[in-house]
């Protein structure tokens, strides 16, 4: 059974509908990241998973629990990390997760055991007495995430987490949410970063106007837009009966010319490197520089929507 | 329980750590008793305070009753009373919109026949426009209105209006003067300056407590740490519980730190209704908190609510006298329609040791203050407190 299912679901702020329709299934122990530009309806839809918002139609189910009908079961049994650094000014570390461990309902040295966990965890041990005010971006965010994990949930939702940190902390978190998934967390993994989610998600769905437009592992999204890998090939002295034949090739499926710049669009592209540079030296053309670009999320976005993820 | 235990302790954890509190709350008070009370003293001199008696015009449709009325013009009464009779109640009216008279007073048909017989009986009384010679004239009808009261409590215990009456006699043969209470200049018990200031910015400040309730509910929106804690499973009703128990206790510190330090360092009484004093702070610290609760659920932005709530604060609070108490006869009047007027008279009124029955009418109104507040910020709490 699904861990977490939503079955057309629906959220509307006034007329704009800002969820469309969503239906989603996210299996147990998976690191599914849910990709789209800002205003895709990320952050609205993690939310609805929370019991953070009510959504206007449609059904959510988290461990086969209604969220609607149960909503305090169903959350004990998330930790969310919002996108916003969420952290009191007057609290040290450990305060704050002595705060949120309680409203999760630990006590005593079950509290303490986990609250020592979380610290551990993300690295702050050494700074469990200390406030938010004294630390670095990067601190604040891991000790955001630890306020969410300290009562150790099964379900995992991480809004965009690595928002405004510097890249050392950033490969930290990242690899803080491997480390929860391999402990047997499932995460929910919201970014407009595609190459975080690709790092790391198992499965990924894409999503804008508040619709999934793709869903599978990355190697099933990637096949979508194979054809899409492109060599890009600067030359000297390009003429039309090489660009001709290099058309003519079995495995080219298109080719663009930017004046001495020849994009080939192909089907692995480094199996026939050697037969376009073999084309390209026949009919004299001298190579200025040459690359291989291959096609990622990005391009996937870019041919379901006409539009770059960070429009 | 435990939920909003938690949800309490830290709240109080948050404000004793805020530097600005201790001092908005704590010492800010104390300060400004001290500087209003000793700067503006002279508004209080004793000669500025002497009042003539109050011009009373009496209506009196019972015959019965002239015994009882006639208490009003005794030789006791005359140096607070100056009683002038109406053919009705009309003419009566038209000389209390005139300025003529200062207070009104109608002995209903009938009302020594229910005194005696222990039915409901009321004599109506008619504020003027001068709210110092009200508080005398209430003061002072009040503690006739008690020992009818008194009468008619014998009546009904008895069952025999002669034995009643003897019981009245007796009990004020043994009380002495039945005008026991005290209002501005009697007894030499004039409020003071001190004393008027204190119970002024106790009001204040506890509307400030009030303030922290609804601040801390709009920070917590604003920092999204509202989110996290609605993330976490906790009914939404249990948050706003925690915000107005925390920040109530708050208020009940403040209030206890200020009526104590200004007793043992200023000398300030409060009177000796302890029962009464804890319900006034009670009803003005609810109040307070839930004024704070409907602003909070109405203002977006932290700024928007600490501009409102000071707004209404300050403007409460100088309507009904809390930074001078010469206002003018409109002011005065507006000032009578505030939270802090009601709250700020019942305090004042304690200090005082006025009857019983002008105590209580000050402590209902402020107490159905608080309820219907109360009401309305319990209707939009979760507004209130909600993340969408």
């Amino acid at each position: 059974m699904s861990l977490v299912r939503l079955r057309q679901v629906v959220k509307r702020y006034g007329t704009k509908l800002s969820v469309d329709h969503l239906s989603l299934a996210i299996e147990r122990g998976e690191i599914f990241g849910l990709l789209g530009p800002n205003g895709a309806g990320k952050s609205t839809t993690i939310k609805m998973i929370c019991g953070l918002l009510r959504s206007d139609q449609g059904e959510i189910e988290v461990d086969g629990e209604s969220v609607r009908r149960h909503p305090l079961s169903v959350k004990s049994k998330i930790g969310f990390v919002p996108q916003e650094i969420a952290l009191y000014d007057q609290l040290t570390a450990v305060e704050h997760l002595r705060f949120f461990g309680k409203l999760y309902g630990l006590r005593g040295s079950q509290l303490q055991e986990r609250i020592d966990e979380a610290l551990d965890f993300v690295g702050l041990s050494g700074h469990r007495n200390e406030r938010p005010g004294s630390f670095s971006g990067g601190m604040k965010r891991r000790l955001n995430i630890a306020c969410a994990i300290v009562h150790q949930p099964q379900l995992i939702i991480m809004d965009e987490p690595t928002v405004g940190i510097d890249p050392q902390s950033r490969n930290h978190i990242l690899e803080s949410v491997r480390e929860l998934n391999r402990r047997g967390a499932t995460i929910i993994y919201t970014s407009h970063y595609m190459e975080e989610v690709e790092a790391i998600s198992s499965r990924v769905g894409i999503i804008d106007h508040g619709r999934l437009i793709a869903l599978g592992t990355i190697r099933e999204l990637l096949m979508q837009v194979e054809e899409q890998e492109k060599l890009v090939i600067e030359t000297e002295s390009l003429t039309d009966e090489a660009v001709e034949e290099v058309k003519r090739h079995a495995s080219v499926q298109r080719v663009e010319r930017r004046e001495g710049v020849l994009d080939v669009y192909l089907r692995h592209a480094q199996s026939y490197l050697q037969d376009m540079l073999y084309i390209l030296a026949k009919h004299e053309v001298r190579i200025v520089s040459l690359r291989s670009e291959t096609p990622n999320l990005e391009t996937l976005f870019l041919t379901l929507t006409g539009r770059n993820l960070r429009d | 329980m435990r939920t909003i235990g938690t949800l309490i302790r830290q709240e109080l954890r948050r404000m004793i750590r805020a530097k600005e509190t201790f001092w908005l709350l704590i010492f800010m008070p104390l300060l400004l008793i001290f500087i209003l009370g000793n700067a503006l003293s002279g508004f209080f001199e004793l000669e500025d305070r002497k009042i003539d008696p109050v011009a009373v015009g009496l209506v009196m449709q019972d015959d019965a009753s002239a015994e009882m009325a006639g208490w009003l013009r005794s030789e006791e009464m005359a140096q607070w009373l100056s009683v002038s009779d109406f053919a009705d109640r009309q003419r009566m009216l038209d000389a209390l919109e005139n300025g003529e008279i200062g207070y009104g007073v109608v002995v209903p048909e009938h009302f020594a026949d229910k005194v005696a017989s222990g039915s409901e009986a009321v004599w109506e009384l008619y504020p003027g426009q001068n709210a110092d010679l009200n508080l005398v004239a209430e003061s002072v009808i009040g503690g006739l209105l008690e020992r009818i009261n008194f009468v008619q409590s014998a009546a009904i215990a008895l069952g025999n209006p002669q034995a009643a009456t003897a019981a009245a006699a007796g009990a004020s043969a043994a009380e002495g003067p039945y005008v026991n209470v005290m209002a501005p200049d009697m007894s030499g018990r004039d409020y003071s300056a001190l004393q008027y200031y204190a119970a002024n910015m106790l009001v204040m400040f506890l509307l400030y407590a009030g303030m922290a309730a609804g601040l801390s509910i709009v920070e917590e929106r604003e920092s999204r740490t509202m989110d996290r804690i609605h993330a976490a499973p906790v009914k939404p009703v249990h948050v706003l519980a925690g915000k107005i128990a925390g920040n109530s206790l708050v208020g009940f510190g403040q209030a206890l730190v200020i009526i104590v330090f200004t007793l043992a360092f200023y000398g300030l009484e409060w009177g000796s209704r302890y029962v009464h004093l804890l319900a006034a702070c009670v009803f003005t610290v609810a109040a307070s908190v839930s004024l704070a609760v409907i602003v909070a659920a109405l203002a977006p932005k932290a700024r928007t609510f600490q501009m409102i709530f000071m707004t209404l604060t300050i403007g409460m609070t100088f309507l009904s006298g809390g930074f001078t108490p010469e206002l003018g006869e409109f002011l005065e009047r507006l000032g009578e329609y505030t939270l802090s007027y009601w709250a700020s008279q019942s305090f004042i009124h304690l200090m005082l040791n006025s009857a019983d029955s002008v105590v209580r009418e000050h402590l209902t109104v402020l107490g159905l203050t608080a309820a219907g507040l109360f009401l309305i910020s319990a209707l939009l709490g979760r507004k209130a407190v909600s993340h969408e």
